[in-house]
């Protein structure tokens, strides 16, 4: 339980993070909240030699909406977002995810920036992103580039992030007319990772038609799984029980899972039926304006 | 022990008059845990302290050809290395069952064997976890570097995880000279075959629990000193069992001469799990003697999930013939238990305990079990709380639910179809057990009123019509409590040491020891009571082997059994000696005193009176006045036998080993949420009976983290081998331990049925919630799924077990 030797840096500024980053490079990892390395390392799974601490920089735990998009800082942590009025009425599943993250201290540590970076196969932050379609804006010395979500995430653990690149911002698409959604996950109890996570973020029109649909799907894969399939049956579609079935039904096979401590693949996949029927029927609620708690089931 | 402040001062309210026994007083230890002052093993310093790491097997079975220990000892801050092989020039093998004469095992005609284990594997390990060297440094990062330089050669061998496998001829063996991987075979009960005869049928079930422990928050740690001129070792260790960890250190270090002092200070948790002589309490002991300095290791978590004591995990073959109407005629039961590798650490006892209470609180006259504990490549099979009457209780509770089912009758009346009556105590088990006493019908009467079971049923048929699944579950638990095993350190007596110094301050000192249950207020209350002293006044010391009496330590909710009654009886001792001072000082009759707040006054004239503090300074310092056949000083120690255990066995060879029989009546109302799995309680109630009760609330935070500790076992917390014996579930990430989000609102009551054999009438308190909830929850699930036709298969009950029954069933069930 005690980590292994590393040197410790502590930039004064994100150039001057960049540029140690840079310096570095194959040797350091970068330190946002904590959460997930600092565990890494004093199991001495993580034994980085260089640690570069950003979670003190300033200026970038922002949120707040500009230019048709809510910008949300890397360093933003789970609690703030989970809390902040902008998110709760803009992206509801923001703050459904952000409030089921681990227990109160993880809450109040982790960051979005180092949840999404870490790209743990079973987090709640990467269903969200996929739903949304968020992209996330990256920095490094060399200069910026914006990846969507989709393109984020490349293996459990692993993402399109360069070893010498920070994630500086998500971007979320500002939400069209009408258009709200629903993050649930079960766990094994509290405070834990999902068994299966599923978020949707959907706009229906005043005939009952889908006009905006995006699923995410959470821990029944190596990585986050946007279930594109079932958001076709569902785009442009009125929500009949029949059409929500063929969705359940259709994002159930695009989820990979596999068996292990907390269920096996056959349950996820009638959890992912089962939590997409439900966040559905809660976005639609919300969409209603009536006031429906989520995150968990 | 070194609690800064401890005792001193930090309670405001002193309690000057009135009885303290009974009443739910604020706990005298809590100022100081609750402040951060309880002083652990893993806050203590001493000069010159180094730090132990220990090298790990990460192979569940293998031959072990080579360990290389030059690169650890080479890296700088490195002080001493130390592999298997140097071992026996210091240490003789751990002994299994130390100094247990074998007899009352020889009444079952068991096999047991046991193997001799070193404190590091020597040329074979046996599990993951299992300790292979060690390396003390100058801190403890160092420490943790050098295992990483420790480089051992394995050739592997298949591994042993399945126990019904492993008792399989040509199955691989963990100890080649046994030729088997029986560990022990045990006998108990007689044939029954007349039960069987006269039953209308005979009903089958295999039961099967999981592997489940506890999870103290203080893991284990060990402080070690050792002083050769004096040759005094001294330990501190996060144990139960300070005493017997003294003899055992004495007995296996081979150092003529040594002399052992162990402190247990704050325990964060016990558990049963700091029980046993566990490999590294002579391993740290010998590091600090080799490196001639003090050497320090605490556990961490993964250490603790691999190398700490698992239980429960059994496969339980039941057999019981009924008559039509429920009764339960005639049992045997076939039981597999899953042991681990063959360490001293309690389990084999636990076991047998099991095969004694299968019949628990039901009148079955014939009874017969074989156990069989099967040796396989997992940590060590332990004591746990509920110490195998947990298991046989869940066998016996799920075993009344299915005769319930089969023969379609209500399991609530089955149960009071069978319970052992009132009028039945003392009822002799057909183990040859004595139970002390009980109300069962009563009990289960009132639980099931607490949960208005009639509503509750009526409102299950009603949801089922809509589909959905309600379901009620219901137990009565008994849990012997207080064990004694004669040429065991499980010894059957407690004693307690009282001083009165000559300022009349009281000092309690037991041969026991707190992990938390709250002794320091517990035995004030009863010394305040039987002595007449202010609560306040008093000092309780335990966990000193050097200033308290010998005793065997906690476990098996004995203190409140037989250290209440040692602590009872030495004050009513101490209370004459003092009383017949006073009646030399007053020059009235010993007989028309009594003593009230450290004040002895002539009962009708309160006003003559003199102090405790003139008592004790006339003990002290002026003995020409003591009468005739009193010793200076008030000083006096009190050995207290249990008089309700046997020592001998009788004719049937039977043994009564637990002394006491509190028990818990429990209903669970579940709902099961059929897409998902989840179980959602909608009502748990537990009616308990521990007898006359010390500190209620003491009780009652005992019951409930017992409950807790068994709702943890029936739905969250499972230790998981993969089939090559890798351990799955080596950190709290992956095994789930309820916290309070998960634990429903407990409705609790009691009832009250003194225990006839001990002075206060006191019964065990502090195991019986873990056993309820498994048994329980599951014979609720079950209830609830009976329109599908599931039967629970499988602790704990996870989302996945349920929805994946569900699944399989639904096509069935049309
Ligand atoms: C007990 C516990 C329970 C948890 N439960 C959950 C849960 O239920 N759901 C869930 O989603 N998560 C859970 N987590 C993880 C938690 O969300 C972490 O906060 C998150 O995974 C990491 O964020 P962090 O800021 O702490 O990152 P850190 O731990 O500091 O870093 C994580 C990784 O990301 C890299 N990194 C960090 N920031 C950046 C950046 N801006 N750019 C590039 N790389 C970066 C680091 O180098 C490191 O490799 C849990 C954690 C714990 C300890």
């Amino acid at each position: 339980m005690f980590p292994a030797r590393f040197d410790y840096f502590r930039p004064q500024t994100l150039e001057e993070a960049l540029g140690l980053l840079q310096e570095h490079q194959g040797e350091a990892k970068v330190l946002a909240g904590g959460m997930s390395l600092i565990p890494l390392m004093k199991l001495r799974v993580a034994k980085p030699a260089r640690l570069i601490d950003i979670g003190r920089l300033s200026g970038l735990d922002g949120i707040e909406a500009r230019d048709g998009e809510l910008a949300i800082g890397a360093l933003a942590r789970h609690a703030p977002l989970e809390e902040s009025p902008l998110v709760r009425e803009a992206v509801p599943l923001m703050a459904d995810a952000a409030g089921v993250i681990g227990d109160t201290q993880v809450r109040n540590w982790g960051t979005i920036g180092g949840a999404l970076a870490e790209a743990d196969p079973a987090g709640d932050w990467g269903p969200v992103v996929l739903a949304l379609n968020a992209r996330l804006r990256c920095l490094s010395a060399r200069g910026e580039r914006f990846i969507a979500a989709r393109e984020f995430f490349r293996d459990a653990y692993a993402t399109a992030l360069a070893s010498d690149e920070l994630v500086t911002q998500v971007l979320v698409p500002g939400p069209g007319p009408g258009a709200t959604g629903a993050y649930l996950k079960l766990e094994r109890k509290a405070g834990d990772f999902a068994i299966a996570g599923v978020a949707v973020q959907l706009a229906v029109d005043e005939q009952g038609v889908c006009r905006e649909i995006g699923i995410g799907l959470g821990a029944v894969g190596l990585t986050p799984i946007k279930a594109v399939q079932a958001e076709a049956i569902l785009r442009g579609q009125r929500l009949s029980e029949a059409t929500l079935a063929d969705a359940a039904e259709a994002a159930a096979r695009e989820a990979e899972p596999v068996s292990d401590i907390r269920g096996s693949a056959a349950f996820k996949r009638d959890l992912v039926r089962a939590l997409l029927r439900r966040a559905i029927e809660i976005a639609l609620r919300r969409s209603r304006g009536e006031q429906v708690e989520a995150g968990h089931v | 022990m070194s609690d800064s402040g401890r005792e001193a001062g930090g309670h405001g309210a002193t309690r000057s008059s009135g009885r303290q026994v009974g009443l739910a007083l604020p706990r005298k230890e809590d100022i100081d845990l609750l402040t951060g002052r309880g002083t652990y093993v893993g806050d203590l310093q001493l000069p010159g302290m180094l730090w132990a790491a220990i090298y790990r097997s990460p192979m569940p079975h293998a031959r072990l050809r080579r360990v290389d220990l030059e690169k650890a000892a080479g890296l700088p801050g490195v002080v001493l290395v130390l592999s298997g092989r140097e071992l026996p020039d210091y240490v003789v093998p751990l002994s299994p069952f130390p100094f247990q004469s074998r007899d009352p095992f020889r009444a079952g005609n068991p096999t047991i064997k046991f193997p001799d284990h070193f404190c590091l594997a020597r040329d074979k390990v046996r599990f993951v976890g299992e300790p292979v060297a060690a390396v003390v440094a100058t801190d403890k990062y160092i420490a943790e570097d050098a295992v990483e330089l420790v480089e051992a050669d394995f050739d592997p061998l298949p591994p042993v995880v399945d126990p019904e496998e492993a008792l399989k001829p040509g199955a691989p063996l963990l100890y080649n000279d046994w030729g088997d991987n029986l560990f022990l075979r045990f006998r108990v009960g007689a044939d029954g075959e007349e039960a069987f005869r006269q039953a209308d049928l005979v009903i089958r079930e295999r039961i099967r629990s999981s592997r489940f422990t506890g999870t103290p928050i203080e893991p284990r740690g060990i402080l070690a000193r050792y002083e050769p001129t004096d040759r005094l070792l001294t330990i501190w260790s996060s144990t139960q069992i300070p005493h017997i960890l003294s003899t055992l250190l004495e007995d296996t270090l081979r150092i003529p001469g040594l002399k052992v002092r162990v402190i247990a200070p704050r325990i964060g948790g016990g558990f049963g799990q700091k029980w046993g002589y566990y490999p590294e309490e002579s391993l740290i002991p010998l590091l600090a003697i080799l490196s001639g300095r003090p050497v320090k290791w605490i556990e961490t978590r993964s250490e603790h999930m691999m190398a700490t004591i698992h239980a429960r995990d059994q496969i339980h073959d039941l057999e019981a013939a009924v008559t039509k109407d429920g009764r339960i005629l005639g049992l045997r039961d076939r039981i597999i238990a899953d042991a681990g590798v063959a360490y001293p650490v309690g389990g084999l006892a636990s076991i047998v305990t099991t095969s004694m209470f299968v019949p628990g609180a039901y009148k079955i006259r014939h009874y017969q079990a074989e156990v069989r504990a099967v040796t396989t490549n997992k940590a060590p099979y332990g004591a746990h709380r509920g110490f195998g009457k947990a298991d046989a209780c869940f066998a016996i509770e799920r075993l009344v639910q299915r005769v319930a089912d089969r023969l379609g009758l209500d399991p609530a009346e089955v149960r009071f179809r069978n319970f052992i009556q009132p009028e039945d105590f003392p009822y002799i088990s057909a183990t040859g057990s004595r139970y002390d006493s009980g109300n069962y019908p009563a009990a289960l009467t009132k639980a099931l009123e607490l949960a208005e079971y009639e509503k509750w049923r009526q409102e299950q048929a009603r949801l089922r019509e809509q589909g959905r699944y309600l379901g009620i579950g219901i137990g009565l638990m008994v849990e012997p409590s207080s064990s004694t095993r004669m040429g065991s350190y499980n010894s059957g007596y407690y004693s307690v040491t009282l001083r009165i110094d000559p300022m009349g301050r009281v000092f309690v000192l037991t041969g026991g020891n707190d992990e938390g249950q709250g002794h320091a207020t517990t035995i004030s209350q009863l010394v305040a009571d039987e002595l007449g002293v202010p609560f306040d006044d008093i000092l309780v010391i335990e966990g000193d082997t050097l200033e308290c009496p010998y005793g065997s330590g906690s476990y098996a909710s004995r203190f409140s059994v037989v250290g209440a009654s040692a602590v009872i009886l030495a004050a009513r001792q101490m209370r004459e000696k003092v009383l017949k001072i006073a009646a030399v000082l007053l020059g009235e009759p010993e007989a028309t005193l009594t003593m009230e707040t450290s004040r002895i006054f002539v009962k009708d004239r309160p006003e003559k009176a003199v102090t405790l503090v003139d008592v004790a300074k006339t003990a002290y310092y002026a003995i020409f006045r003591l009468p005739e056949g009193v010793e200076p000083e008030l000083l006096l120690t009190y050995h207290y036998r249990d008089p309700n255990v046997g020592f001998q066995p009788d004719e049937h060879g039977r043994v009564p080993m637990f002394s006491t029989f509190p028990y818990d009546a429990n209903v669970a109302v579940v709902e099961v949420i059929p897409d998902t799995g989840q179980v959602k309680i909608l009502k748990y109630v537990s009616v308990h009976d521990c007898g006359n009760m010390i500190n209620p609330a003491i009780v009652q935070g005992q019951h409930v983290g017992a409950l807790v500790h068994g709702l943890g076992g029936a739905m969250y917390e499972e230790i998981i081998y993969d089939e090559t014996g890798q351990l799955l579930t080596g950190s709290f990430k992956d095994y789930f331990v309820p916290t309070a989000m998960e634990v429903p609102n407990f409705i609790l009551d009691h009832l009250v049925t003194p225990n006839p054999f001990t002075p206060g009438g006191f019964k065990g308190a502090g195991e019986t919630g873990t056993v309820g909830p498994p048994p329980v929850l599951c014979n609720a699930v079950e209830d609830a799924l009976k329109p599908l036709g599931i039967k629970v298969q499988k602790l704990p009950l996870s989302p996945s077990s349920i929805r994946d029954a569900i699944r399989e069933a639904l096509p069935r069930a049309g």
